[in-house]
């Protein structure tokens, strides 16, 4: 008796399934005739970003014949998770661009490659700016002489307002904080469905809130010489308190508790909100939903009592430590992290490159441009900082942050509680890394540059 | 007489495709909750038992946690079940022109991936511009607009709605398809025999469609359970955990926290209780009796 | 008479209720589809866009790789569908004609496939999946969602099988045909309505999957439609526009083909529902 299971039927229909298979585009992912040996670069940032890296894979592998530079876009909400899927799953991409927040955990991963001795002999290693070094110093991909990643972008934060609410007021843009919270106060008429600010709520809301606590503290530092955490602090508290008050007393839509970078844009452009501060890259967000210099006006930050904080950060080219074309990404990341091509990407996607001559660009310190750049040149300003170092960071800021900062919104806890809840969770952190690493943890740098 | 083996030659291929591809994962899972595995620590991989699972114990936001699921699938089961069996009489009792075309409308929400149904329906309840906002001022049930998502006594009650919208279509399909199945004869004898519209329902309806229902909401029940990607688009768990789920906080855990060993021990806990509800679930069903039957 | 009337007037306005229901979504998804931009936020609302355009058709069709999205995901659902069927009708067709040892496991094992979350299970599935060195090959997908679906699916055929008569397969043995000759000429035929329904669920699993197709493929060319369709969510900005154009293009198939089928559908379920 025939022991095959698969009935005719059936087996036409795998074999149908088959044939299909057979024909569909890109099976294994190699797309084309190309049979140069491919570097994998994975992206998440999205839109014009990744055209931009696509069009500069494109040059770069018309220049050269040796390898193949294929650029990967992921969907940013789960760009993270997908990386590290790949990373814990053994196929790593060769390249991959990493926030500085991300650095410490694939650090810590061993996901990636020590960069040093290629970087301590490569000429170009002197066009970066001081600050972009600095900044990659905080997100520790450079610890003392050792290189996991190199800086790519720098983004810093600005304050964002609805140009014609302000003329219609007969106001500019705040230089205090307590002009600020006048001009969201006046900014806001609830019939008209208008509120002064946008308020993020939810993710990364913590951005928004640490640097006030800073400009109330007038530090950046989170422990004392002993260790002990110092965010729950009165001043920090003080600081936290003049967040949360815009949110109590209906300076910002009610939804905005669960706002993240998404929708706080959307808020501003869409003409509910008027004002947000974010990074420079938001310029052309709004540029292309329709705002120009007659609807929209940025400003540096304004100070607070005691400080005026810079908020920056980077994002990163990092090297797997599993890629195995180490000489080809080493030659392209020669090409793509020089002045010419840094400086191309930055102008084309709304970024600050991290060369030197990125800094004092005029094309990139003009227009809507120029309150950002005239706050990564000030060396007055508070850098604001994180214990990047800390692997519990990425849940520290994702998950706990938001969590206390909602309850706090939603008043089952007082500023003071929430701070004190932080402070112990990253205290039983640090702990931990002391224990492990000894006392001598990286601290931050005062001012910037 | 048919074989002995017959049976199992024949599902020969599924055990083939299941066992060679769930084994390994579903048994590595196991494996791993006994372990202690932060990815960042990807070296320090100590056997350590059942302390995951103690831990989990004494962890008050897997409680919350829980009590958020219990909510979720308890109240969504119950709404679209109602209303899916609601709609499925409705079908079986009509026939009209057209009913193919309406037939095959109603059915589209299932064709809908889950993070799309999660955008349309957050951006319908959206606080500033949402249209249900608009229709609720303009019937005059609200004076002002709600921020049904960040409101923390509506935010899970809002993902529930949307998980109504998708799953009536569900549990209309089959249990239409059950009803129809029913012989026109048992109703005829239940006319003769002068029973009323609801006593007809009762006793003749409801135990031939009995074995389906059994079915459908065993497996609706553990799928909404392991469902995170609605609940994720639509409120990231928020506000504060108001309406973070188990299964987002598995999520959590493992790619936010990067507590693999810890999110496996999770996973493990859900798989383990929705097998006790299947286990008390089947037996109230009396479904392997039927079965045999 | 009175009460047939009022029944009517009652059954139509439920069967009105739950219609609204179902389309108010959808026709919002349609309606955002075609509206501009700078209409999307306004107060009060517009249900209906005052410039309506096919701007972000245009965009989705002819400058995004949406097309080759779909054309994937077209390739991949019908595949893990058939694979599926393949193996689900001999396994319901065990399950519903024979007494065994291994029945009760059977389900239960089927059934625990669907306890454990999906999330846990990523990492290893890659594991495996990049040890057959099929990531970022569309195959990995197939193969994934025929996994997954084979439980339901074969549960589904079981309820099929066990509502066609065995007596008609019994009488093909008799006249000396085998027990696969009986499935293939004599069940499988009389079944046909409920592969379809079967076909159906399973194609519209596939065709909706979201984690796996991101975890598993790292090529553009390769996305299934969900993944193209997420990544109009990027850092800062949702282009609603162009999403909910791909969303409706992604809706056109299942509702076409949901038109034309749901009558086998439904009478194919109806000719064994899934009794267990």
């Amino acid at each position: 008796m025939s022991l095959s299971v698969l009935s005719r039927r059936s087996m036409l229909k795998i074999a149908g399934g088959a044939m299909l298979g057979a024909m569909l585009p890109g099976c294994g992912g190699s797309g084309g005739s190309d049979d140069r040996p491919a570097l994998s670069l994975i992206t998440p940032l999205g839109g014009s970003k990744d055209a931009a890296l696509a069009r500069l894979a494109n040059q770069y592998n018309e220049m050269q014949s040796k390898v193949r530079v294929v650029v990967n876009p992921v969907p940013w909400d789960q760009a993270h998770a997908k990386l590290l899927t790949m990373i814990a799953g053994g196929n790593p991409p060769d390249l991959m661009m990493l926030s500085g927040m991300w650095m410490a955990e694939f650090r810590a991963m061993n996901a990636l490659e020590d960069i040093s001795p290629w970087f301590h002999n490569w000429s170009g290693k002197d066009d970066f700016a001081p600050l972009a070094l600095q900044r990659s110093r905080i997100a520790t991909a450079i610890v003392g002489d050792t290189v996991f990643g190199l800086p790519f972008e720098v983004t810093v934060r600005a304050m964002f307002y609805q140009k014609k609410w302000l003329d219609e007021l007969g106001l500019q843009p705040a230089d205090t904080r307590e002009q600020w919270r006048t001009l969201l106060e006046k900014m806001t008429i609830s019939d008209k469905n208008r509120y002064g600010y946008a308020l993020r709520g939810s993710r990364g809301g913590f951005w928004s809130w640490w640097a006030i606590a800073e400009e109330y503290a007038s530090t950046n530092e989170w422990f004392d010489a002993d260790h002990r955490c110092i965010i729950n602090s009165p001043d920090h508290v003080k600081g936290l308190e003049y967040w949360n008050a815009i949110f109590q007393d209906g300076l910002t839509p009610p939804d905005s508790i669960n706002w993240g970078y998404t929708e706080l844009v959307q808020g501003f452009w869409s003409g509910v909100c008027g004002c947000i501060e974010q990074d420079n890259e938001v310029v052309g967000t709004c540029v292309e939903h329709g705002m120009d210099a007659s609807t929209l006006v940025t400003a540096i930050m304004p100070a607070g009592p005691k400080a005026r904080v810079t908020s920056n950060d980077i994002w990163t080219f990092a090297m797997s430590s599993a890629t195995k074309n180490k000489d080809a990404a080493y030659a392209f990341f020669e090409w793509l992290l020089a002045p010419e091509q840094a400086i191309s990407y930055a102008r084309e996607v709304g970024v600050i490159p991290p060369v030197k001559q990125g800094f004092s660009d005029p094309e990139l310190s003009s227009g809507f441009y120029k309150p950002f750049m005239d706050m990564i040149n000030d060396p007055t300003m508070l850098q604001n900082w994180y214990p990047n170092y800390l692997p519990e960071m990425g849940e520290f800021v994702e998950v706990m942050v938001t969590r206390e900062q909602q309850n706090m919104l939603l008043k089952r806890q007082s500023p003071q509680e929430t701070l004190d809840k932080l402070a112990d969770f990253i205290q039983a952190a640090e702990k931990k890394y002391v224990d492990r690493y000894g006392p001598d943890t990286p601290r931050p740098p005062e001012k910037i540059g | 007489m048919p074989r002995k083996s017959e049976p199992y030659l024949l599902l020969a291929p599924a055990y083939l495709l299941i066992g060679g591809f769930m084994l390994y994962p579903m048994v590595s899972v196991v494996l791993l909750s006994l372990h202690k595995y932060q990815l960042t620590d990807p070296l320090d991989r100590p056997f350590i038992g059942l302390d995951n699972y103690r831990a989990i114990l004494g962890d008050a936001h897997f409680l919350e946690s829980l009590a958020n699921s219990a909510v979720w699938v308890g109240l969504s089961l119950a709404a679209q079940f109602a209303l899916g069996f609601a709609l499925s009489l409705l079908l079986n009792t009509t026939s009209f022109r057209g009913k193919g075309l309406y037939q095959a409308v109603i059915f589209t929400p299932w064709a809908v991936s889950g993070f799309l149904i999660a955008l349309i329906w957050a951006w319908m309840l959206n606080g500033e511009f949402g249209l249900v906002n608009d229709l609720f001022l303009r019937f005059g049930l609200i004076d002002t607009k709600i921020g049904f998502l960040s409101n923390e006594r509506t935010a899970l009650l809002s993902c529930v709605v949307a998980n109504v919208w998708f799953g009536i279509t569900f549990f209309a399909i089959m249990l239409y398809a059950a009803l129809q199945a029913i012989p026109a004869s048992l109703y005829e004898a239940a006319d003769m025999d002068g029973a009323s519209a609801w006593q007809t329902f009762w006793r003749v309806t409801v135990p031939m469609v009995r074995p389906t229902i059994t079915v459908t909401v065993l497996l609706r029940a553990i799928w909404i359970f392991n469902w995170a990607d609605l609940i994720w688009v639509m409120t990231k768990g928020g506000p504060g955990a108001a309406s973070q789920t188990l299964a987002l906080y598995v999520f959590q855990k493992a790619f936010i926290g990067l507590d693999f060993g810890y999110a496996a021990a999770l996973g493990v806990t859900l798989a383990g209780l929705s097998l006790a509800f299947t286990v008390v679930w089947l037996r109230i069903g009396r479904f392997h009796e039927e079965a045999s039957a | 008479m009175d009460k047939p009337r009022g029944r009517s007037i009652l059954i139509g306005g439920g069967l009105s209720v739950f219609l609204l229901w179902t389309v108010f979504p959808l026709y919002w998804m349609a309606a955002t589809s075609i509206t501009p931009e700078t209409e999307l936020f306004v107060w009060p609302l517009r249900y209906f866009p005052s410039t309506p355009i096919l701007e972000h058709y245009a965009d989705v069709l002819l400058r995004t790789h949406i097309p080759r999205y779909f054309a994937n995901s077209l390739t991949v659902s019908l595949s893990a569908a058939a694979a599926t069927l393949a193996v689900a009708i001999p396994g319901g067709y065990a399950l519903a004609r024979y007494r065994f040892g291994g029945r009760k496991p059977t389900v239960l094992a089927f059934l625990a496939t669907q306890m454990t979350p999906m999330v846990v299970l990523i990492v290893p599935l890659f594991i495996v999946f990049r040890t057959l060195n099929l990531i970022d090959t569309s195959y990995s997908l197939i193969i994934v969602y025929t996994v997954l679906n084979v439980p339901f699916c074969s549960m589904m055929m079981q309820g099929f099988f066990a509502g066609i008569p065995s007596e008609l397969e019994e009488a093909a043995q008799v006249d000396g045909g085998t027990r696969l000759d009986a499935i293939l000429r004599v069940a499988v035929p009389l079944a046909r309505s409920g592969l379809i329904a079967t076909f159906l669920f399973a194609f519209i699993g596939a065709w909706n999957e979201l984690l796996f197709a991101i975890m598993f493929l790292n090529s553009d060319e390769t996305f299934t439609l969900p993944v193209g369709l997420y990544t109009f969510i990027s850092k800062y900005d949702v282009h609603w526009g162009r999403m909910m154009a791909g969303a409706t293009i992604a809706l056109a198939p299942a509702l076409a083909v949901f038109g034309v089928v749901q009558r086998y559908m439904v009478s194919g379920l109806v000719s064994g529902a899934v009794k267990g």
